[in-house]
């Protein structure tokens, strides 16, 4: 279990990023955190990893806190940020030297999950293109069995065919004690693999929940005109009519556009609180 | 206890501190052995001057080659990647730092000080062949030629020095990510410039007539035609050197401690 609670940071004191949020993240899933660039999503992840530490308020991950960074809370977590390390060692050499430090590291896996992506276990790290360097890691940090896992825009820099497998990947090592938490605004590639919401703008938590109570609270049509009366979340015009989303009050089924969602909660943060909140 | 040292685990960080980064630990090293080689045949040689050959290069090979060197062990904030990697590894704070000491404050100082014994006594030997002993002043130059004493008052400055710069650098690199060494530099000239002017010209303005002024050491005083140095009281200076030699190197070597596991990146 992840929480925060009143977590406030900033980079400098008068401007605070985030103001007295509670957040609660079990395991189990793979949360979505959704913002719009500068809204804190890395500064989150960086938090939650310990690389950063809060102005104010608590962070926990499985009880430990992470701003004190002792060992039995990295060996529960790992980050893999949108910019990469790849030192100029063979691949082989690289996991001999950090595989060691992750009690869980499981090393057919390690393989399994590189042909997944296409790859072999030759040639040198930093010789890899960007893209081949990001799969080994993913590669890697999964293959680590960490209880948290966290992903900043984890599908940049790969290409069309290694997004899908690196969903596949994803959903296939996700267990009941594991939580990833992947920052992206590339809500696209990730649309099927998200179970859980989280959305931050302006400071604050806008939004925190399953899509399974995403798509009973709300509704997600194309219609051809705007009913009267209606008070929509969020409306867009297209070629085949008008995509709405709308509260769910005739109980619905539609599936959840995450974008639509994300421009919905975003725009009209109230009308997205009461409507969560009923 | 776990999360503060294993062995096992801080045997694994010492060999992936190594390993990871060869050019910048073993190859600078290296590279540092040989600098050292080609000072001393320097001064050696063209100079004829074995005492100046003996203290620039055990300067230049320790006090600065060491600071460099603690300038990179902890230099992995240069890259956030490399620096979100160093941080979020499971290792404790206390095994990174150490691990940082015993490069920069063991193996250095043990490789390069091997290195420079053999060296120093190879040019010392080949001194001492070079004299003719029939010559009237063989004793003479025999004593003036000998080997750099690793215990004597030149070498324990330079140990001072080394332990203050690479204490310094280490504590730089937790605070400047992007050219530490240059930035700690510059801060420690200044400092030091600073402390120089200002003490010379607070004995200049109580004493007069004054050819020199050292921090914490001496003033010389115009005394007839010649100066004359005001050292300390004994036990003054004796508490000042222990402050100096070893009190301001601890804490800058302890406080890099402190600022690694405070480091937010």
């Amino acid at each position: 279990m992840i929480q925060t609670r009143n977590l406030s940071f900033g980079y400098g004191r008068q401007n605070l990023l985030f103001r007295n949020m509670d957040l609660s993240l079990g395991s189990g899933s793979i949360y979505g955190l959704l913002g719009k660039n500068g809204a804190g999503k890395s500064t989150l992840l960086k938090n939650l990893a310990g690389l950063l530490f809060p102005s104010s308020g608590t962070i926990t991950v499985h009880d430990l806190e992470p701003r004190k960074r002792q060992v039995s809370f990295l060996e529960t977590i790992y980050f893999i940020p949108e910019e990469i390390h790849a030192p100029s060692l063979s691949t082989g050499r690289y996991v001999d030297l950090n595989a060691p430090f992750y009690p869980k590291f499981d090393e057919t896996q390690f393989g399994d999950f590189l042909e997944m992506f296409g790859m072999k276990r030759e040639g040198r790290l930093s010789n890899l293109s960007l893209g081949q360097q990001k799969k080994f890691l993913i590669s890697f940090g999964l293959a680590c069995n960490t209880r948290v896992l966290l992903l900043d825009e984890p599908t940049n820099g790969l290409d069309i065919p290694s997004k899908a497998r690196f969903r596949q990947l994803l959903a296939s090592v996700l267990t009941e004690e594991r939580t990833v938490i992947i920052s992206t605004h590339q809500i696209r590639d990730l649309d099927k693999l998200i179970d859980r919401v989280v959305i931050i703008e302006g400071g604050e938590l806008l939004l925190s929940a399953s899509v399974r109570d995403i798509s009973g609270k709300l509704c997600f049509k194309t219609v051809e005109e705007i009913p009267a009366g209606t008070e929509v979340l969020y409306a867009e015009k297209s070629l085949r009519g008008t995509a709405i989303v709308l509260e769910n009050v005739e109980r619905e089924d539609s599936n959840v556009n995450l974008e639509q969602l994300f421009l919905g909660v975003t725009e009209n943060p109230e009308l997205a609180k009461r409507i969560f909140e009923n | 206890m776990k999360d503060i040292f294993e062995f096992r685990r801080f045997f694994l960080l010492l060999k992936k501190t190594m390993l990871e980064r060869p050019v910048q630990i073993a190859g600078f090293t290296g590279l540092m052995l040989l600098t050292s080689f080609a000072l001393y045949a320097f001064c050696y040689w063209p100079l004829g001057r074995l005492d100046l050959a003996q203290s620039a290069t055990f300067l230049a090979g320790l006090a600065v080659g060491g600071s460099y060197l603690a300038s990179v062990v902890f230099g992995y904030f240069s890259n956030n990647a490399r620096g979100y990697a160093f941080l979020t590894l499971p290792a404790s704070g206390f095994e990174k730092w150490l691990c940082g000491v015993l490069v920069t404050g063991v193996l250095y100082p043990a490789v390069f000080i091997l290195f420079f014994s053999i060296m120093d006594r190879a040019f010392v030997a080949l001194y001492h062949n070079g004299l003719n002993p029939t010559a009237a002043n063989y004793a003479l130059m025999t004593r003036y030629a000998q080997v750099f004493a690793l215990t004597g008052p030149v070498a324990q400055n330079v140990y001072t020095l080394f332990f203050v710069f690479a204490g310094a650098m280490l504590v730089g690199t937790l605070y400047f990510n992007k050219v530490s060494f240059v930035k700690v530099a510059l801060i420690l000239f200044g400092l030091f410039f600073f402390l120089y002017t200002f003490n010379f010209g607070i004995a200049k303005a109580l004493m007069g007539d004054i050819g020199n002024a050292m921090p914490f050491q001496f003033v010389a005083v115009r005394a007839g035609y010649d100066f004359e140095r005001i050292e300390l009281p004994e036990n003054w200076s004796g508490a000042v050197e222990m402050a100096i030699r070893y009190v301001f190197p601890a804490s800058l070597w302890l406080i890099a401690l402190v600022r690694l596991r405070d480091k937010e990146f």
